[in-house]
């Protein structure tokens, strides 16, 4: 766009390149469209392909309600992703910290017969402690981020695995269950949550102050130490968001459904990593963005829901979140280099 | 007779990216034993020639590239040009610091076991040993790269562009190479290019530091605008003047600094008081507004640490006052300097100066959010209009607010850097070595730019080494030995009275008995 504004005095190659490539408005239109809406386009074509293959067709109206009124932790954890990678930390441990929060809370109601709010602390204390050593290991100690939130993420499993006595908790109050399951709008309080929480998230990281301060310490911690930001305690926060974020989609989860499968806690790792990096070649192309990573989140769920509906369920999940993120990444690399010759 | 024609000849050589040309038969050859220099400012072509050469980009079809008389190409075959006696030194010299210079050296040519393909280590490390034989060093071809001095990598490097050489042959490129070698050990780096062309060996040395190239090359080529101005003239008749009117195409006289921006000095002031920290032991001064002080002295003097203890990226003690604050170094954090008003622009652009994937407009406005901004707002109009502003005033290219930094050439990037800080009209500005790795005309803005700031009012403490720049911009100068400062300059002086008063005080103080 300001490229445009070239003098008469610039001759370098880049002023030249530049003076030319605003020569083809359409192209360049339409390499911009491409670049940072690949993703929608990608999920149009995706439907479009599901309707044709589908036998009897699908009610495109109740098909999406039913992908969007999932009670899925991804939006949630996709998040937590976001604030620790963005700030150049990479925490394995969410997953578990999902696990352990969503089952701590049942356990400790219907096992143990705690009072709903002390356990609802106890279980949001314990996905902040988990999120508290992984600062402390990493940020003060030093210790690499990927081995100190694999190590905790293991023992916060294990916790979780002992409160529920390794079998599903179930039992809780149903009424309850209004927290995640409430609708709006016809869908259900989680999706807006999720909503709610990219707005803010994506808000706070593009518009204020802390999300610039954010960006620098990821990019370049020693720029932002230099320009007068606190760097560890950016790096500390953003463990202990991370881990309460975690926390608590899976209290809400576990309230929605009256109980949690501490088991299937860690399946949710891929997902949400997949629709974090899916994320980044939407709405702004390679960077982190939480709205591109919401796209990508309902991207990938319409993709399995698609796929139970043909029939196929179970190793074909792994498949698609894997292949989906690799194709994804390779199309937007290759078109960034193309708009770059 | 393959010495009949030249080692490397360049003929016609032109590259057109989507319609552009940004290279316009481009022509040079490098007689065996001669360094020749390739110069040219930012943009000019220079990277582009090289990566021509070596196979990075294909060349339009009609130019010709010739090693000793025969055509290689285009089209280049990278792999192929080692064993054609073509070899490439690039700018960070691509050692890998915790391998052994054996496998450094070795990478990719390593002599395996035919059945077994395993590596022959002895044999490997008894080709690297000649190598670094012929190049008059004794490293240990078993040690660690990152146990070894500077110097010393240099020749690792070398190591690799030469081996499997006949000794006198080929050409080796040293792309910007001087840009990963601390001042220390440009001499020995020197040297070691004299030892290859004394053999017969050509090189071709691309570098922004006109001087170097003076001092280096036989020969020069210089390119302007993508196309060729002047190539193989003699060095042996030119000046830096004289040098830098050809690269840029008219003449920048670091003398007409002080000439537009003449001294204004002010009553207030800012002033050091015992400055301790790193070599630097005790080091005060008074600097007023409106002046620009120089620090300077040998490698070992202190000189570097001056900049980080000031600007809190390293700890030290001491305090700094201006205008009625002080702030004592030991217990100040950055925050509590910046909020004093010192700005300080570090040495280390790339690792502590600029975000390089972040935009041009995200780096100059970082330090100024808290001020400028409001805690749940950066606000967007200020930041466009200040950056804009920088970009005016600085002669950004391209003039894009939102581009990466790492697309934009060095001298730029510097200037970016520059207009972060001076964007809040600091009330001290602090300068480490603020022209390494800029060409000339980067060179004078980044220059006019600091002179432009005492003027408008800051203090400004420039470190450097390099005694032209302080010539052109200091009003006194203050020479540090082992960590203290030993003796002051004021106008009129010049370069060469400088860089006298650096050794004569070197001299002095270092009788013939102490241990260095």
């Amino acid at each position: 766009m300001t490229t445009t504004r070239s003098q008469p005095t610039l001759d370098t190659n880049a002023a030249r390149v530049a003076r030319r490539r605003t020569g083809i408005p359409f192209a360049r239109a339409t390499a911009y469209v491409l670049q940072r809406y690949s993703l929608v386009l990608l999920w149009a074509v995706m439907v479009v392909l599901f309707l044709l293959l589908l036998p009897n067709g699908v009610d495109l109206a109740n098909a999406s309600r039913a992908v969007l009124g999932q009670q899925t932790p991804v939006v949630f954890l996709g998040l937590a992703v976001i604030v620790t990678i963005a700030v150049g930390e990479f925490d394995l441990s969410f997953a578990f910290v999902y696990g352990l929060a969503g089952t701590a809370f049942p356990a400790l109601v219907v096992l143990d017969g705690w009072p709903v709010p002390l356990a609802l602390l106890a279980a949001l204390a314990a996905a902040l402690l988990v999120g508290l050593i992984n600062a402390v290991l990493v940020v003060i100690v030093g210790i690499s981020s990927i081995v100190v939130t694999l190590g905790t993420g293991s023992v916060a499993l294990g916790i979780a695995l002992f409160l529920s006595n390794q079998s599903n908790v179930s039992g809780l109050d149903p009424a309850l269950a209004q927290v995640a399951l409430g609708r709006f709008l016809g869908l259900p309080a989680v999706f807006w949550y999720g909503v709610v929480l990219v707005i803010i998230t994506a808000y706070v990281m593009s518009a204020t102050p802390l999300g610039r301060s954010m960006l620098f310490v990821g990019s370049n911690p020693n720029v932002a130490r230099l320009a007068g930001i606190p760097v560890r305690r950016v790096r500390f926060g953003a463990y202990l968001v991370a881990a309460l974020l975690s926390g608590a989609i899976g209290i809400i989860l576990a309230c929605g459904v009256g109980g949690f499968s501490t088991a299937t806690a860690q399946v949710q790792l891929m997902p949400a990593l997949a629709a974090v990096f899916l994320g980044t070649i939407a709405v702004v192309p390679g960077r982190l963005n939480a709205i591109g990573m919401l796209i990508a989140a309902y991207f990938l769920l319409s993709g399995v829901f698609g796929l139970q509906l043909l029939g196929l369920s179970g190793w074909v999940t792994n498949v698609f979140y894997g292949a989906a993120l690799i194709v994804a990444i390779t199309v937007s690399l290759l078109l960034r280099r193309r708009a770059r010759a | 007779m393959a010495s009949e024609s030249p080692r490397l000849e360049v003929r016609n050589l032109s590259k057109t990216f989507a319609g552009v040309t940004v290279l316009e038969k481009a022509s040079l050859a490098l007689a065996p034993g001669e360094v020749h220099g390739l110069v040219g400012p930012n943009g000019s072509g220079k990277s582009t020639l090289i990566k021509l050469i070596s196979g990075v980009y294909s060349a339009d079809p009609d130019g010709e590239i010739l090693l000793d008389g025969e055509r290689i190409g285009p089209p280049i075959k990278a792999r192929a040009l080692h064993g054609q006696g073509l070899s490439f030194v690039h700018q960070d010299l691509g050692l890998v610091p915790d391998l052994s210079v054996r496998d450094n050296v070795r990478v990719g040519r390593h002599a395996v076991n035919p059945a077994t393909r395993w590596i022959r280590t002895a044999q490997d490390a008894a080709a690297v040993s000649e190598t670094l034989n012929y190049l008059r060093t004794d490293i240990d071809p078993s040690a660690k790269v990152s146990t070894l001095l500077p110097s010393e990598r240099v020749a690792v490097a070398v190591a690799r562009a030469l081996q499997d050489r006949t000794p006198g042959a080929g050409v080796v490129v040293f792309d910007e190479s001087s840009r990963a070698i601390p001042h220390e050990a440009l001499p020995a780096f020197y040297d070691m290019i004299r030892l290859l062309t004394s053999e017969g060996t050509a090189v071709l040395f691309v570098s922004h530091d006109l001087k170097e190239v003076l001092e280096v090359a036989d020969r020069a080529t210089v390119l302007r605008n993508g196309r060729v101005v002047e190539t193989g003239i003699a060095t042996a008749g030119l000046d830096e003047a004289k040098l830098t009117s050809l690269v840029l195409g008219r003449a920048a006289e670091l003398g007409d600094i002080m000439t537009s921006l003449p001294p204004t000095p002010r009553l207030e002031k800012v002033e050091l008081v015992d400055v301790t920290g790193g070599r630097v032991e005790g080091v005060s001064a008074t600097v007023h507004r409106g002046e620009v002080v120089g620090f300077t002295g040998t490698v070992d003097s202190g000189l570097s640490d001056v900049g980080p203890v000031l600007g809190g990226d390293r700890r030290g003690a001491g305090q700094v006052k201006l205008g009625g604050r002080v702030v004592d170094l030991a217990r100040a954090t950055v925050v509590d300097l910046l909020d004093a008003g010192i700005a300080f622009i570090p040495a280390d652009r790339h690792d502590k100066g600029i975000a390089l994937e972040l935009s041009v407009e995200e780096n100059a406005t970082l330090p100024h959010l808290r001020s400028r901004g409001k805690p749940w707002w950066t606000g967007l109009r200020w930041q466009r209009a200040e950056t804009e502003g920088i970009i005016a005033r600085f002669d950004i290219r391209p003039p894009n607010p939102r581009m990466p930094v790492a697309a934009m050439s060095g001298g730029n990037q510097q200037k970016v850097l520059l207009g972060k800080w001076l964007l809040g009209t600091p009330d001290l500005l602090v300068l480490d070595d603020p022209t390494q790795a800029v060409d000339v005309g980067a060179r004078h803005a980044i220059l006019t730019a600091s002179r432009r700031a005492a003027a408008d009012g800051s203090a400004v403490i420039v470190c450097s080494a390099e005694v032209d720049d302080l010539a052109a911009i200091c009003d006194r100068v203050l020479i540090l030995q082992d960590g203290r400062t030993v003796r002051e300059l004021t106008r009129p002086f010049d370069a060469d009275a400088i860089l006298a008063a650096i050794f004569a005080v070197d001299d002095a103080t270092t009788p013939a008995g102490e241990a260095r």
